[in-house]
């Protein structure tokens, strides 16, 4: 795996801003009635939220970024890098990221690019910009991730519909050379790129007529080509054989062990797999809060989701030793030893028109 | 360390609350005796994997019909590992 110490990053502030619109799981009539109970036990997800057409990705992370910004009294001038994760960007050319920087009233003297990462993306999305800050002598950088995945879903298929959250989310960092040490490892499998993916729209198959044509698939699913795939057993051995291995790495590499560490933020893919997680690493349940149970599975916003819930809640105080992991789409996967001891963590906040 | 077909199954019955305790034998069909859903494909799964460090993948569920078929997969990745 790729591993790398990363020295005077601050991560000051986090924050998070989801779509007002509530679908709940116990409403969704193509998992038979007398299973959805069991569903919403087992996967985990009682409710998620879905942005309304018209509503992307960038709303929410511009919604998450201004907040951020106005909490912590940063000049949007000087920050003078901009990353954005995400896998529903505005448009296939240019990078989203470009775009929000002039809409964030940022500086032109100002990198900005996006990332196409999902599940594991907030964690390389940290690595990225804390190296690329170090590297360049940036001062400020911001971190936005999320994704709007209900657009690519399919009503009927259930083995994606019910799973899936709109949310956005912003990420403030800063050098300080008295800032504790970054790890990271983080590791990709390409020969499964097709566990999880869209098959059409892109190059290699372009969208024609047909690619919007409904087929029929075993259990009564039906999807078109241009729609979210998943082969939920494989990405389910993939994350409960790779992530404990992974963040006992981690540990290694950090000199940090499982009691020492105060909170475990972990993607959130479902219950079962969390859990199958957390029992082979023996975390206590109290260190390892979930929010899958109110948004769903929100790609690469999930884990400063996560953050922002259970600081919010008092969950969890600032916690100055916490891990960090995400795994899925690509495959891949990436964990972090971060501290959160200086961090504003804002609560969770409802996307407005008002920032259109 | 041998494994225990009866440990699998009392594993098995206090994973699933709608199986009566003392009811699966190890000729039981699984996927007629208790509610089959691919949700509780995973629990099982999770199981033998957290329990046994084993991981089962969808050919091993295809070809095994009864409880004893699962348990020796499970026996024989063991052996393998």
């Amino acid at each position: 795996m790729a591993n790398a110490v990363i020295n005077s990053i601050n991560i000051v502030g986090i924050s998070t801003c989801v779509p007002k619109n509530v679908d709940k799981i116990a409403d969704y009539k193509l998992i038979p009635e007398n299973e959805r109970d069991g569903f919403i036990k087992m996967v985990g997800v009682n409710q998620r939220r879905v942005a309304d057409k018209g509503v992307v990705t960038s709303d929410l992370c511009y919604n998450a970024a201004i907040n951020l910004m106005n909490k912590l009294g940063w000049d949007p001038l000087s920050v003078n890098a901009l990353i954005f994760v995400t896998q529903s960007p505005d448009y296939l050319i240019p990078s989203t990221a470009i775009i929000l920087q002039h809409r964030l009233g940022l500086s032109e003297n100002c990198i900005a690019f996006d990332i196409n990462l999902g599940c594991s993306g907030y964690v390389i999305g940290l690595q990225v910009a804390s190296s690329l800050m170090n590297s360049s002598g940036i001062s400020r950088a911001i971190l936005l991730s999320g994704d709007v995945s209900t657009i690519n879903l399919s009503y009927y298929d259930k083995s994606t519909y019910p799973l899936f959250g709109d949310a956005g989310s912003a990420t403030a960092l800063e050098y300080d050379e008295n800032a504790q040490n970054m790890f990271f490892c983080t590791g990709s499998d390409g020969k499964n790129f097709d566990a999880l993916y869209i098959k059409t729209g892109g190059t290699r198959h372009l969208a024609t007529a047909e690619s919007f044509e409904y087929k029929e698939f075993p259990g009564g699913i039906r999807r078109n080509d241009t729609q979210m795939i998943l082969d939920g057993l494989r990405v389910f051995n993939f994350s409960i054989t790779q992530v404990p291995a992974q963040i006992n790495e981690l540990l290694m590499l950090s000199s940090y062990s499982i009691e020492s560490i105060d909170m475990f933020y972990l993607h959130q893919a479902n219950r079962i797999m969390l859990e199958t997680i957390r029992k082979k690493l023996k975390i206590p349940a109290e260190k390892c809060p979930y929010s899958l149970d109110l948004f769903g599975n929100t790609s690469s916003a999930s884990i400063p989701l996560t953050i922002c819930q259970s600081v919010a809640n008092n969950d969890s105080l600032n916690p100055e030793n916490a891990v960090v992991c995400g795994f899925g789409i690509g495959l891949s996967w990436a964990s972090a030893k971060i501290s959160l001891k200086n961090t504003m963590v804002l609560p969770i906040t409802e996307y407005n028109e008002c920032a259109k | 360390m041998k494994l225990d077909i009866n440990d699998f199954i009392s594993k098995i019955e206090s994973e699933f609350e709608d199986i009566i305790p003392g009811s699966v034998k190890p000729e039981t069909k699984f996927r007629e005796h208790f509610e089959w859903t691919s949700v509780n494909a995973l629990v099982l799964f999770s199981m033998i994997n957290v329990e046994y460090g084993i991981t089962l993948t969808a050919e091993d569920l295809q070809k095994s019909v009864t409880v004893k078929d699962l348990f020796d997969i499970i026996t024989e990745k063991s052996s393998n590992g």
